[in-house]
């Protein structure tokens, strides 16, 4: 269900796309730093979505040149600096994995699934203590959830709310949040957690039918041409609470994710090229581009 | 407050320059754009604030004419700012039921959705044009779009003259059917870009320093 919210960086200028790998090697490193190595490989390109977003939100963020441990054969390159803005994404990253693990079993029942929800328990635990208003709402969104798969309903509402509510908590509970922003970011990821479900439900149409497992697209039978309807009215309700958010200095960053790495995802995934199951491979950084 | 901060120009911007960036984020504030929205009177007060800015500039000047403010002499003022819900001119709904629907307009217009669920929810309620339309609004306060549409396209299709029905329709249309057309024609899918991952690649295998 992750990986869906990036930027088109194809046209991200050098420095921005220097920016947004810095904060994805910046979250990975607190996740090793926080939660221990093997826990690094659930780094997901959602969290390092809202360490940028929250440290352009607030203003700031700081870089040094630093080297990748497992990957030492790499030069030095920009990292973010640990912050309380990177801290929150690892710790975020960590509970969304957690929950995505419990999903997958769900849905799959598959021993991978097993296996990684064992190895992610000790972090999760972790997590859940630092935060655990957080880690209830993100318990009781996903309970709902599971609750809404089992009676089988039709509709793209029910579920997609419960997703929505689950990105919602997640900005609810983020550190030096400006108070006289957080109706419009709660807005903001309520929608984008809606557009992540149903772009994720419909990605996985043939894999569910196959597998037996609940998806509301299949359920309603509906067309390409209804699910992008609902696609765009939700990426362009989550669009309109970014307008009014104030984000000074202005980030070009985050508003190339916003305006146009969203509908780029999204079309490639209706348009079926193939590539969009790259959203759930662990991302790479090479020919990352496409 | 900095005009030209909040218009997004610089010092020394022309007159002409203003206008532009005044009127572009008008239409990007517009009231119609935030009619059913959650976060309409955020919207209302920034819309507030650019014409404020845009008063301040403009009054610097001794020269009026063209370049005066959107609308009347106040900027893009007026019936729009205030967060009620009203009417349409002329369009009141008098039909069965008219004090139900009207309570519950005035609590969505609260954002009290419950409140007004409840209402409408109520035994001796029609479900007519109107009862569609504001359960519509309701859903598309909440986020549910399916059923918003659904609500609101029911709503129109009973009565298509009302024009509260009307733009409520035309408004979730375009918004559905806005990126039908987006102007970065697939950009990423251009032969262009896979030269550049080829690269990209290269230069990560090289130890490169770019990536």
């Amino acid at each position: 269900m992750f990986g869906y919210i990036r930027p088109l960086e194809c046209e991200l200028k050098v420095r921005e796309q220097q920016e947004y790998r810095a904060h994805y090697c910046g979250v990975c490193k607190t996740i090793g730093k926080r939660y221990g190595q093997i826990d690094r490989l659930t780094l997901s390109y959602d969290a390092a979505f809202l360490a940028a977003f929250l440290s352009a939100l607030n203003g700031k963020a700081s870089f040094s040149r630093g080297n990748c441990g497992p990957r030492c054969y790499r030069g030095k390159r920009p990292i973010a600096d640990p912050s309380p803005a990177q801290e929150y994404a690892a710790d975020v990253n960590v509970l969304l994995a957690w929950y995505k693990t419990d999903d997958d079993l769900l849905d799959e029942k598959k021993a991978a699934s097993a296996a990684s929800r064992i190895a992610l328990r000790p972090a999760h635990k972790k997590a859940a203590r630092r935060y655990p208003e957080l880690d209830k709402a993100l318990h009781e969104s996903m309970d709902r959830l599971h609750g809404i798969e089992k009676a089988g309903v039709s509709s793209t509402d029910e579920p997609s709310d419960t997703f929505g509510q689950f990105l919602m908590a997640v900005i609810r509970f983020a550190p030096a949040l400006p108070e006289n922003e957080r109706r419009a970011c709660e807005w903001m990821f309520y929608n984008l957690g809606k557009w992540v479900y149903l772009i994720d439900a419909w990605d996985d149409r043939e894999k569910d039918e196959k597998d037996g497992a609940y998806n509301p697209f299949l359920l309603s039978g509906m067309q390409l041409e209804d699910a992008e309807f609902l696609l765009n009215i939700t990426l362009a309700e989550a669009e309109k609470a970014y307008d009014l958010i104030a984000i000074d200095p202005p980030s070009g960053l985050i508003d190339n994710i916003m305006r146009l790495g969203l509908r780029s995802v999204q079309r490639r995934v209706l348009q079926q090229e193939g590539c969009c199951k790259a959203g759930k491979t662990p991302p790479t950084d090479k020919g990352d581009i496409r | 407050m900095n005009p030209y901060k909040v218009l997004g120009v610089s010092e020394n911007a022309t007159q002409e320059e203003i206008r532009a960036a005044y009127l572009e984020l008008v239409k990007k504030y517009h009231p119609d754009k935030y009619t059913d929205n959650p976060l309409k009177e955020l919207a209302g007060e920034k819309l507030k604030e650019i014409n404020q800015a845009y008063e301040m500039l403009t009054k610097k000047q001794t020269t009026t004419g063209s370049s005066g403010a959107y609308g009347s002499s106040g900027g893009y003022s007026g019936s729009y700012n205030s967060g009620s819900y009203s009417r349409t001119n002329g369009s009141a709904y008098s039909g069965p039921n008219a004090a139900e629907f009207a309570r519950a307009r005035a609590y969505i217009n609260q954002n009290n959705l419950n409140a007004a669920r409840a209402i409408l929810d109520g035994a001796n309620v029609v479900h007519n044009a109107e009862w569609n339309y504001l359960y519509g609004v309701i859903y598309l306060r909440q986020g549910w779009y399916e059923k918003a549409y659904d609500c609101i396209r029911k709503a129109y299709e009973m009565n298509p003259n009302n024009p509260d029905y009307r733009n409520a329709y035309v408004s979730l249309n375009n918004s559905g059917r806005a990126y039908a057309n987006g102007n970065d024609g697939g950009l990423d899918a251009s032969p262009c870009c896979d030269i550049c991952s080829a690269l990209m690649c290269l230069n990560c295998c090289c130890g490169g320093d770019c990536c």
